[in-house]
């Protein structure tokens, strides 16, 4: 047996070969090379040899086949892996088992607190941190979204040293420490003298900490705020009437009537998440009894938002007009003797802007002016909310109101930030620049070279004057920085933040910095760098936010043990803050600003705002987000410049023809988006977009509208030359339908015929079912009207079905999962669309797929209009799984792939489909996805980055397979091994949450066990309101909706 | 059709007169067949030699340079078709138009354009055969053909339609150890079971039906491998009594089976739409609509395939002008029932009162599909009603134009059905747009190169026409014949004094 061994010898050593392990032999073929030349001398050795050959060539033959057995089978080599094993186990730590850590966010004024999962050391989703005043339990579509951003393969990740050439180029942070902190000692000699730090909103007691000590240690450094998404004018406003320090906070909880002006504070305003739960509270509604105590919303915005979308009544006026019906409320109210304005009161009250109203604006401030004086006699607390993009003195005027309504200390609240440090605006940057007093910038996590007003020049002026730049791409300002730092995660570092309203969070990592360098953490947190710039010292972050609470606190308060559970918790208590008050009395600023305040200007008023998903364009390269339909245009991967049907037929384009707009000798060209609701001869145009070279995601998406904004209140700019380009840029909106009345289409400018258009409205279908308060009380079952077929005249095939085997699915499990999602709440945030991404792997397809309606998502929010085109009304209505008992989905899958759990749950085996698609096409809900591609194989999902977010409890799914909501089966499949571990035969009502409920900021969405009737979502299903979508086909869904009550003045009906 | 008072007829009974010009009288004459009173099916004075040499002969022949052509562009074809699915299978379905709402695209409109198409040969061959109507005999064997070639083009596209083709096996119901079986409700499994059916039953139909032809190829062989091959085949047939007594047995019973499939295969790919919940699927008219329209666009494609064919090999004696006339008349006969197919629908959807359906129809109708709708009634409904005309169903030219209208109509009619339900559903919210790639077009241009492929080797290695079955009818087989009178009035006189 000679062979095999010498065959196994030469295969191991062929491998060690491949490996490259071993040095190849000197003689692989001993005599080959006499054969290749043979000669006279050694033709006579020439036969041993040969027969030695032929040995080995066997040997060799067989090792090589045997080799091409291997390489065949894992062609892919599998990469070089450090493997830590544990030794001993950590304490609390299983394999597989997700741990949450208590962190925070923040954005802009909002601050969420979390709870991260971790998977094995990944952050791989972020959850709302129940305890957190401004999350409750909820989470944003940003905060969703951030566990991506931190796996983004286009982050900055080493410092980036801008050479002579003027390019970049890589360096360490020993380089940096060197040379840039030598330029920073020599700056911190000079007192700062010509140096502005830019920072975004701070309200990390920390950060304010070690900004106080930076203005300590460069008392001539100039520190500017630079953050679109901060309440820079809300703050302004509170400091005008009540004093330096004041900050406002609204609160829902009890509110009965809301008012608000232009604003979005169920959409992107902030506190949103808190407001949108408070809101949602305030139209919970169970019966008509209720419902006549459901909240009112008024809205007025020339922009059809989340919160206009939920208005009882709109108005859609031109952004300037909004702070003149402000004041002509205003001027109402005080007229009110119940109205109580505090001394100075008659100034003001005579400075008022006049405005003159149309007969229909009149009718609306007359209707709201009554119904807040009536609420006020009858001591119902009502609110006004002004919008952010409105003018310091609106906010002032609105606090002012609040107040005189007696809804001061309730609704509106008012507190001393005494911690705050004095910051300025970018117009003294841009001044600074110009006339030369600033010479050197430093940008900590901002980009005032992108997102700054285009009026102020700063993308030019700030060339060659930034020294550094911290952020966490090479965006806009680091490409021109001499010095662009990496910056780390919030979940890769160290910070605190202060909510709205005094709750202070730890934000703890979860993972060190993913990017290292030298074995080095690669990336400095914002604290950690400015701390260094402040006094040169390099401190981490964990001693800085340690070392500041034990030091602020003192010993008798700090403890480790109080730290640990503050760690715990998400939630520091017991934190010390000044007790005083402020209130709304100091009148004379505001008299003076209402006294100066503009009129509306006229002409095309270009109205900016942030995008509902890209925020201030700093999620430009998130996927998820881009991806995200727009919670009412539906659009995806870009912006538009948003027209009234009135405003576009002047203008004479239709959907997607470019735009060239100018203002102020700058100008853009940007396609057209046709949005009902949108008021006349204005242009909402989103930010955030037409990022330039910052990563796959972000780049080509969109247009930069920033150039365009100008003077004092940027957001707001009348006088804008508008005109039709003659190209077109195609933009894709995910939804191109959506009204619900018979005939109409309300993206076109044209004239929809009155009667029934067959090729573009329907008959009424009712989807989407609503009434009034009044039409509840007359009519409690208003939600059965409307099925085609009523329920007790739904016949199922299955009923005079005898034969055991053939049948109904057969719902033997104990707990029967169902869900409701109440859509008198729901307000189209499209956050769960967000969460489900994360939570269960779905790729993110790209603008091309997006295009042609392939998007994954598990769940769309429909959007459908109604009422009269030029200012209807929006309803939104998430449309997922709907898991029907008799699913039409299951019966036509010829392999089975789809199939009813006894728990009532419709499953897909992924690896059983053969991707026929019959499915999706016999879905009446058209909620099936199907891979056409290998989506999860694309770079933008499969990265070696973005590999790390996926949850590994489900599977990532290949290309050619159907895909669709599972209802969270890991979910539930967690909870009842949980409860089977505990020796309980059941999972305890609210134990499954599932992604989209856990994340829903106003708490529409129930899920639990149906068959238990005292669940809540059993309880929820007995609400009058429960109504099936479609039930008429007797597919018996087990998601159903809540109709929508809406409460209307009667005087405006 | 037949009726016993011709039998007696005399000649030149006014009725029985030719309508057509004095040109056409000399071929067209109603000379009565002395048997059934009919003109004749096969025409001039033809031995039985001379049948197997006009239908042999072409296929001894080589280097038929019209056929080198003709072979050539179809297999070209056949290549767009091979790349098109290479690139299919590398990328995945992604590459076709389809979308969200519309999951099923030209895959499945081409699916069921072919299995409509493969509907005509097994009907003539069998129900006419059952029918005992004799003319079947010489256009029974390329419809045949066209069948199979048809169904194995529409069999590719179900396979390759799917997202995960190399698991196409998994509907079959194949013991495995997962225990794990097809699912029985699906109508696609049941697709897959009347096709692969339809399949291998038209295919020993046209097989049987081969084999004395087979044998008189394999005698007339010069070649030890066409000896060969066409002896494999012949299994040893001689033309025996028994061999005869077996082979009709076999062909009435084959016949008997196939009867029944030409009307349940398309039948049940039509419940692959019926049993579907869909407004504009969802309905109890489509199997008989589609087994009409099925043999409606088959006879059309037989149209258009024997057409070319009886010209080019000279065949107009045996695929005489009778038979195009006859054709023509099923094809107005299904082309009606069709027409008041869609009709009927349309007062369905009204009369029915589902806004849904009525809904579906009216979209159908005037939405965003409305060119591909009215495409398909001019085709369809429109199209046929010039065979009225007994100039135009006696004109090949006429006719094979007319017969490329109901192909594209047909193949609208299906992109009809599919995609405008499709595209605006339920929910409007879902509602989108489906436009084919390119690759949508290369799949179906190369479907039809393979099928061309097929039947050009087919015409080039295999008898087009039954040689056996169309001696059985010539007035020669008829053992009263009298070769002296050119089986014309004499004949018939002699049979009178009988």
């Amino acid at each position: 047996m000679t062979k095999p061994t010498e065959s196994l010898k030469t295969y191991w050593r062929s491998l060690a070969d491949l490996e490259g392990t071993m040095p190849a032999p000197a003689d692989e073929f001993p005599g080959a090379e006499s054969f290749a030349t043979p000669s006279d001398e050694t033709r006579a050795t020439l036969v041993p040899a040969t027969k030695l050959a032929r040995r080995k060539f066997a040997g060799l033959l067989g090792a090589s086949t045997a080799l091409a057995g291997l390489t065949t089978t894992g062609c892919v080599r599998k990469p070089v892996e450090h493997i830590l094993p544990f030794a001993k186990r950590p304490e609390d730590m299983i394999p597989g088992q997700a741990i949450y850590y208590a962190t925070a966010y923040q954005i802009g004024h909002s601050v969420l607190g979390l709870l991260v999962e971790s998977q094995d050391g990944r952050p791989t989703k972020i959850e709302g941190n129940p305890r957190h005043s401004g999350s409750n339990g909820a989470t944003d579509m940003w905060a969703q979204a951030s566990v991506l951003a931190l796996y983004d393969p286009d982050r900055c990740r080493v410092p980036h040293k801008l050479g002579a050439d003027g390019k970049h180029a890589v360096s360490d942070w020993d380089v940096v420490t060197e040379e840039l902190g030598a330029t920073l000692k020599e700056l911190r000699g000079a007192q700062g003298a010509g140096v502005a730090l830019v920072v975004p909103t701070v309200l990390s007691p920390t950060y304010r900490d070690t900004l106080r000590s930076f203005q300590e240690k460069w008392p001539k450094a100039k520190i500017i705020v630079d953050d679109p998404t901060a309440a820079s004018n809300a703050v302004a406003g509170a400091e005008m009437i009540a004093g330096p320090g004041a900050r406002p906070t609204y609160h829902l909880g009890g509110v009965k009537l809301i008012a608000a002006f232009d604003s979005d504070f169920l959409g992107t305003d902030f506190d949103h998440v808190r407001l949108q739960r408070e809101y949602a509270d305030g139209r919970a509604v169970t019966s008509p009894t209720d419902a006549v105590e459901m909240s009112r919303l008024y809205a007025v915005d020339p922009h059809l938002t989340v919160t206009g979308a939920q208005a009882d009544h709109r108005l859609r006026v031109r952004g300037g007009e909004v702070g003149g019906l402000l004041a002509a409320l205003a001027d109402r109210l005080f007229a009110e003797k119940d109205v109580r304005l505090p001394p100075g009161g008659e100034q003001l009250r005579a400075a008022l802007p006049k405005t003159t109203l149309s007969p229909e604006q009149d009718k609306f401030i007359g209707a709201l002016a009554r119904d807040l004086t009536t609420a006020r006699k009858t001591r119902r607390p009502s609110v006004i909310i002004v919008g952010e993009r409105q003018p310091a003195w609106a906010h002032a005027l609105g606090f002012l109101l609040n107040y005189a309504l007696g809804n001061g200390a309730n609704a509106l609240r008012l507190r001393l930030d005494d911690l705050a440090v004095a910051t300025e605006g970018l117009p003294v940057l841009a001044a600074g620049l110009r006339d030369g007093s600033i010479t050197q910038v430093i940008s900590l996590e901002t980009n005032p070279a992108y997102d700054a007003p285009g009026e102020l020049g700063l993308a030019e002026a700030l060339k060659g004057k930034v020294l550094l730049h911290l952020g966490h791409h090479v965006d806009e300002t680091g490409q021109i920085a001499a010095w662009c730092l990496p910056a780390s995660h919030y979940l890769e570092s160290w910070g605190d933040l202060e909510a709205a309203d005094s709750t202070v969070s730890i934000v703890q990592p979860l993972i060190a910095p993913l990017h290292s360098q030298n074995g080095l953490p690669a990336s400095r947190s914002a604290i950690e760098l400015l701390a260094w710039i402040a006094s040169d010292a390099q401190v981490d972050g964990y001693s800085l936010v340690q070392g500041y609470w034990r030091t602020v606190l003192g010993q008798s308060m700090y403890s480790d043990r109080a730290w640990r559970r503050w760690l715990h918790d998400g939630v520091v208590q017991g934190i010390p803050r000044a007790g005083t008050t402020p209130t709304p009395r100091e009148l004379a600023g505001l008299t003076t600003a209402l006294t100066a305040a503009e009129a509306a200007g006229t002409g095309y008023e270009l109205d900016f705002h942030l995008d509902p998903k890209l925020a201030d364009g700093r999620h430009a390269n998130n996927g998820w987000l881009q991806e995200n339909p727009h919670p009412l245009t539906k659009l995806t991967w870009d912006n538009a410049a948003y027209v009234s049907i009135e405003t576009a037929r002047k203008l004479g384009v239709e959907n997607c023809d470019n735009l060239r707009i100018a203002l102020g000798g700058r100008e853009i060209i940007i396609p057209v988006w046709i949005a009902p609701g949108q008021a006349d001869d204005t242009i909402s145009l989103p930010l955030g977009y037409g990022r330039r070279n910052i990563g796959a995601v972000a780049n080509d998406s969109g247009i930069d509208t920033y150039v365009l904004q100008a003077g004092p209140n940027p957001w707001i700019v009348a006088g804008a030359e508008v005109a039709k380009q003659g190209t077109r840029r195609m933009v894709y909106s995910t939804q191109n339908h959506g009204s619900l009345d018979p005939g109409v289409d309300p993206a076109s400018t044209k004239d929809d015929s009155q009667g029934w258009n067959p090729g573009r409205g329907y008959p009424e279908r009712p989807i989407v079912r609503q009434t009034t308060v009044e039409g509840y009380k007359a009519e409690p079952d208003f939600s059965q009207k409307g099925d085609l077929i009523a329920k007790e005249n739904l016949r199922s095939l299955w009923d005079h079905n005898t034969h055991p085997d053939l049948g109904p699915p057969a719902l033997i499990g104990v707990q029967q999962w169902g869900m409701t999602i109440d859509l008198n709440k729901c307000t189209g945030c499209t956050a769960c669309t967000v969460a489900c991404q994360a939570e269960n792997n779905i790729p993110v397809v790209g603008r091309s797929q997006v295009a042609n309606g392939r998007e994954m998502h598990w769940i769309r929010i429909d959007r459908y209009y109604t009422g009269p085109k030029e200012a209807p009304e929006a309803v939104v209505q998430p449309m997922l799984c709907q898991h029907c008992e008799t699913a039409p989905c299951e019966n036509v899958c010829p392999v089975n792939a789809t199939a009813h759990s006894p728990e009532g749950l419709n499953d897909m085996a992924y690896n059983r489909c053969i991707g026929t698609r019959y499915c999706a096409n016999n879905c009446p809900y058209k909620v099936r996805r199907f891979n056409f591609f290998n989506y999860n194989k694309d770079p933008v999902n499969d990265n070696e980055m973005a590999r790390m977010q996926k949850n590994p409890d489900v599977t990532v799914r290949f290309r050619g397979v159907i895909e669709k909501c599972s209802y969270c089966v890991q979910r539930i499949q967690e909870a009842k091994i949980q409860a089977h571990t505990a020796g309980e035969n059941t999972v305890k009502d609210g134990v499954i949450v599932t992604a989209c409920q856990q994340v829903c900021p106003s708490a529409a969405i129930t899920f639990g066990d149906v068959a238990d009737p005292t669940t809540r979502v059993s309880q929820a299903k007995k609400n009058g309101r429960n109504y099936g979508v479609l039930t008429d086909l007797n597919t018996r869904p087990r998601t159903t909706y809540l109709a929508r009550v809406r409460n209307p003045n009667p005087e405006l009906v | 059709m037949a009726t016993a008072g011709h039998t007696h007829s005399p000649p030149g009974t006014p009725g029985l007169e030719p309508h057509g010009s004095p040109a056409l009288q000399a071929v067209d004459r109603d000379r009565l067949d002395p048997l059934t009173g009919r003109k004749p099916l096969v025409e001039q004075a033809l031995t039985f030699h001379d049948i197997t040499e006009a239908v042999a002969r072409p296929i001894e022949e080589p280097n038929n340079t019209r056929w080198w052509i003709a072979f050539l562009m179809s297999l070209s074809l056949l290549g767009v078709l091979g790349i098109s699915l290479a690139y299919l299978f590398y990328m995945g379905t992604g590459i076709w138009g389809l979308n969200n709402p519309v999951a099923w695209g030209w895959a499945i409109v081409n699916f069921v354009f072919w299995v409509g198409i493969g509907h005509a040969g097994t009907l003539i061959s069998a129900v006419l055969f059952l029918f005992r109507q004799k003319w079947r005999t010489s256009i029974n064997r390329a419809s045949e053909a066209m069948t199979i070639f048809a169904v194995i083009c529409a069999l590719l596209f179900p396979t390759v339609h799917t997202g995960r083709p190399w698991f196409i096996y998994w509907p079959l119901p194949i013991p495995n150890q997962m225990n794990m079986w097809p699912n029985f409700r699906s109508p696609l499994l049941w697709d897959v079971f009347a096709v692969s059916t339809y399949f291998t039953v038209s295919l020993l139909f046209w097989y049987v039906g081969l084999i004395p032809d087979l044998a008189t190829m394999r005698d007339r062989a010069k070649t030890p491998m066409r000896r060969f091959a066409y002896g494999l085949f012949a299994l040893g047939w001689r033309g025996s009594t028994r061999h005869w007594l077996h082979y009709e047995k076999a062909y009435m019973i084959l016949a008997g089976l196939a009867t029944p499939l030409v009307l349940s295969v398309h039948t049940i790919v039509s419940f692959d739409f019926a049993v579907s919940q869909l407004p504009g699927w969802h309905t109890t008219i489509f199997p008989p609509y589609f087994v009409a329209g099925a043999i409606f666009s088959g006879f059309a494609m037989v149209l258009t395939l024997l057409i070319p064919l009886r010209s080019w090999f000279r065949l107009e004696h045996l695929i005489t002008i009778k038979h195009l006339e006859n054709m023509a008349k099923i094809i107005l006969l299904t082309g009606s029932m069709v027409g008041y197919a869609y009709g009927m629908e349309f007062f369905i959807a009204w009369y029915s009162g589902n806004p849904y359906e009525s809904y579906a129809f009216a979209n159908r109708a005037f939405g965003d599909y409305w060119w591909a709708y009215w495409i398909m009634v001019s085709c369809n409904v429109i199209t046929p009603q010039f065979i009225w005309s007994r100039t135009i169903r006696r004109s090949p030219l006429a006719l094979f134009i007319l017969s490329i209208f109901v192909n594209i109509g047909m193949w609208f009619e299906r992109f009809v059905i599919t995609v405008t339900s499709l595209h605006h559903d339920f929910l409007p919210s879902s509602w989108g747009y489906y436009s084919p790639s390119l690759w949508d077009v290369a799949t179906l241009v190369g479907s039809f190169g393979l099928f061309f492929t097929l039947f050009c080797i087919f015409v080039r290695y295999l008898p087009t026409i039954a040689i056996a079955e169309v001696k059985s009818v010539m007035a020669i087989a008829d053992p009263h014949y009298h070769p002296g009178t050119d089986n014309g009035p004499g004949f018939a006189q002699a049979k009178e004094q009988h």
